[in-house]
């Protein structure tokens, strides 16, 4: 791609307009996020890959390791496949057992390190890891497919591409954990290696090799099962299965309790459009493959399933904003002064929300040499943010407070609609929950999961102060503690405070998955209700062994002939 | 068996709020306890010591008031979580004149972590000090000089942080992992119990899930 003419006249979207929940629950992958800064790496510094071991019987028992060397390191994924009785299946993170577990260790194991942790990972939660393992997740079948997929694969023939195309995948997993959670390595010491210097690399590969598992292991399973008849999966229609994952409510808080890392992720993305839209002038190939983009974008849309009626409304929302992009294109084709930005800026009055941050995505795509960079900015110092500012003057934390939380100051928080909900953990297995606050006995419980709230009550609180600094305020006033810290990190970093409020009875915890969701990459969204989601990860993505061989990079949108066009 | 430093910041986090502390405090007493570890000191323990002494105590009886330049506890000893934060606040006073001394501070070495956030902050060496053990605290590091087996002391009746002129004694080697014992574990895991709500079975079926099947 030639290098656009470029100014820097637009400056990046107002925070009061991202950081809305609404129009978060309605980001979309874009080419920053995790997945596919992780694939461009690979492919770029030439990865090998390979299957060590694959010890896996008929009944699905046994382990796996796949090693994935790169320039000075290696990672190993090693599975363990579970023959699991059906009733005891479930996304929720109060399972005990799963059809595979796994952990993403630095370096490759040996026999008695895999011995190890064939008697920690299948337990999960209930074991323990060193830190040599830099991630432990588990992932489970989906029903609707896997066993399909084995039949057909057994009897010589390849699965129903409808039927693939509706699921998706063969697994999902069910939990990711990394930084350090049940003994693994602190994210710190392996944040120094250029590979993982960027959010969620560690657990970007590890799901990236467990895709490649799970393919492998339900062709294995058919050739076990009619060792004369079986085929392997058919490469294009193999690409089609993505790796799923089911995300419930321990992620949303997540978010909220990182917002350094939350601003260097939105701002990232921000910034990529608004250098999009100061292109001063385009460029007829760009031009053309932007418009190819869409159609493919239509494709997604077209296949993207869900059940749940607000999903339901988000696609139809979605298909009729892209269909209405692509009719305004043609006849107002791109090109002429700022082409990027006169587009954006009708798509802000013409399209819903969908639509909008889909175009965002679609603008962003084909210009990778403009905006790849960013993706270097989009790690966090959040050790570095935790010092309150002490000496700052009580009058400045005020109107830092009015600048960042306009909306919360103007909330009546005596409504009990605008705080009729309580974020808690429950006692059973430590579970992220949302209760009724009026109707259920758990506020003694209730988590700083509320920015909005706390800062209006400190806002009235340091009005009583009057003068003097942040520090002796604090000195009288410990609850605020975590609020200030907050609000000083909300002036610092404007995209790290969500400008929306999180216990009110119309808040919707899927939106804060997706946001934090689109961001690693995933795709298809499809919340099971209004604090659970499923979603694809690297579908149409090329697997480890056609990496070298393939595109790493234009996988976020399927390819045109999926849909015969 | 080690523990993530993450861990211990998540833990402690919890068992200081369970013990009583604001949830801004609590924040501080994790990364104090994972800071110590960070030294291969016992942070956890230290915590745990502290929280026993000063269970579901008034904050006002146990943060530092200002006598003339002399911090003390209006009833008992005085916290170290809550003087150390108190002491990060005012990070560009301190020591900038005379030595700022406090009074009766339980678990003293719980204060390194902040002196470490004020030195950060504003960019001063400062020294550490209480019975017969200095510590020495710069942006490159902590030295350690005098008696070690002070570090563990109870309680300390006067603490001072001066200004760090000299940097002296042995240079405290960083650890990359936790040391924490199941029993110290285990009880800081009793008070973070406290901040669990108990389960209930519509709190199961409504707080998290949905009516759908996981299992399709």
């Amino acid at each position: 791609m030639k290098q656009p003419l470029h100014t820097d006249a637009i400056a990046p979207r107002d925070p009061e307009t991202v950081m809305k929940l609404a129009r978060m629950g309605a980001f979309h992958a874009c080419r920053l996020s995790s997945m596919r800064v992780l694939l461009r790496r690979l492919k770029s510094e030439g990865w090998t890959f390979e299957r060590r071991h694959f010890e896996i019987d008929a009944k699905a028992d046994g382990y796996a390791v796949y090693t994935a060397h790169g320039p000075d390191h290696s990672y190993s994924l090693v599975a363990f496949s579970n023959n699991l009785p059906p009733e005891k299946r479930s996304d929720r993170v109060i399972a005990t057992e799963w059809d595979a577990t796994f952990t993403l260790l630095d370096g490759v194991p040996d026999a008695a390190e895999i011995a190890f942790l064939s008697r920690n990972i299948p337990r999960q939660e209930a074991g323990r890891v060193t830190g040599k393992s830099l991630s432990v997740s588990r992932a489970n079948r989906s029903v609707r497919l896997f066993d399909y997929v084995v039949e057909q694969l057994a009897a010589g023939q390849q699965p129903d591409e409808q039927r693939v195309g509706d699921v998706g995948y063969l697994m999902r997993t069910t939990a990711v954990y990394g930084s350090g959670k049940l003994g693994a390595a602190d994210r710190e010491a392996t944040s120094g290696r250029p590979e993982f210097k960027g959010p969620f690399q560690i657990e970007m590969l590890s799901v990236y090799l467990t895709r490649a598992f799970v393919m492998d292991l339900v062709e294995h399973l058919a050739k076990l099962r009619a060792p004369d008849t079986a085929v392997a999966l058919q490469p294009s229609l193999r690409r089609r299965f993505g790796i799923g994952n089911s995300t419930g409510l321990g992620m949303a808080p997540f978010l909220i309790n990182h917002p350094v890392l939350l601003n260097n992720w939105v701002g990232a993305r921000e910034h990529a459009l608004a250098r999009v839209r100061n292109i001063a002038q385009g460029d007829a190939e760009t031009f053309a493959e932007f418009n190819t983009l869409l159609a493919r974008a239509r494709v997604n849309a077209a296949n993207w399933r869900s059940e749940h009626p607000l999903q339901i409304e988000k696609l139809q929302q979605l298909r009729t904003d892209l269909a209405q992009l692509q009719t305004h294109l043609a006849a107002n084709p791109l090109g002429g002064q700022h082409p990027w930005n006169h587009l954006w800026v009708w798509a802000e009055q013409a399209l819903g929300l969908e639509g909008q941050e889909q175009l965002a995505s679609l603008m962003i795509e084909p210009h990778g040499a403009l905006v790849d960079d960013l993706a270097d900015t989009m790690h966090a110092d959040e050790a570095g943010a935790f010092m309150i500012d002490g000496a700052m003057p009580v009058a400045t934390l005020t109107s830092v407070l009015q600048d960042v939380y306009g909306w919360a100051l103007d909330t009546d928080w005596e409504d009990e609609k605008a705080r009729a909900r309580v974020w808690y953990t429950s006692q059973e297995k430590l579970e992220p929950r949302l209760a009724e606050r009026f109707d259920e006995p758990v506020e003694a419980y209730e988590q700083p999961l509320c920015p909005g709230r706390d800062a209006a009550c400190l806002f009235s609180d340091l009005r009583a102060h009057g003068t003097g600094t942040v520090a002796a305020f604090l000195r009288d006033h410990p609850e605020h503690r975590h609020i200030v810290r907050r609000a000083q990190i909300g002036a610092r970093y404007p995209y790290s405070e969500i400008r929306d409020n999180m216990i009110s009875a119309q808040m919707l915890p899927i939106d804060l998955l997706r946001a934090k969701l689109s961001f690693f990459g995933a795709g298809h969204f499809d919340p099971r209700s209004d604090r659970w989601v499923r979603i694809n990860m690297y579908k149409d993505a090329p697997f480890p062994d056609e990496l070298a061989r393939m595109d790493a990079d234009d996988w976020t949108f399927p390819p045109l002939k999926e849909a015969g066009q | 068996m080690t523990w993530s430093l993450n861990e211990v910041d998540s833990l402690s986090k919890k068992a200081a709020r369970g013990s009583g502390m604001s949830w801004g405090l609590a924040e501080e007493a994790g990364k104090a306890a994972r800071g110590l570890c960070e030294y291969g000191f016992d942070g956890p323990e230290n915590l745990l010591s502290l929280l026993r002494d000063h269970d579901n105590l008034p904050y006002d009886d146990i943060a530092p008031k200002d006598h003339a330049g002399v911090w003390s506890a209006a009833k008992g000893g005085l916290c170290p979580v809550a003087a150390g934060a108190a002491l990060c606040d005012l990070a560009d006073d301190i020591a900038r004149d005379a030595p700022l001394q406090m009074k009766g501070v339980v678990r003293p070495l719980l204060l390194l972590p902040f002196v470490q956030g004020a030195v950060a902050q504003s960019g001063r060496d400062l020294c550490l000090c209480w019975d017969g053990v200095q510590l020495h605290v710069s942006r490159d590091g902590v030295q350690i000089a005098g008696r070690e087996s002070d570090l563990d002391c109870a309680q300390a009746p006067m603490v001072q942080v001066r200004a760090g002129l000299a940097r002296e004694g042995q240079v405290l080697a960083r650890a990359g992992r936790a040391r924490m014992a199941q029993t110290t574990a285990a009880q800081l895991g009793e008070y973070a119990q406290r901040t669990y709500a108990p389960d209930t079975e519509a709190s199961r079926l409504k707080g998290a899930g949905s009516n759908l099947s996981d299992n399709d």
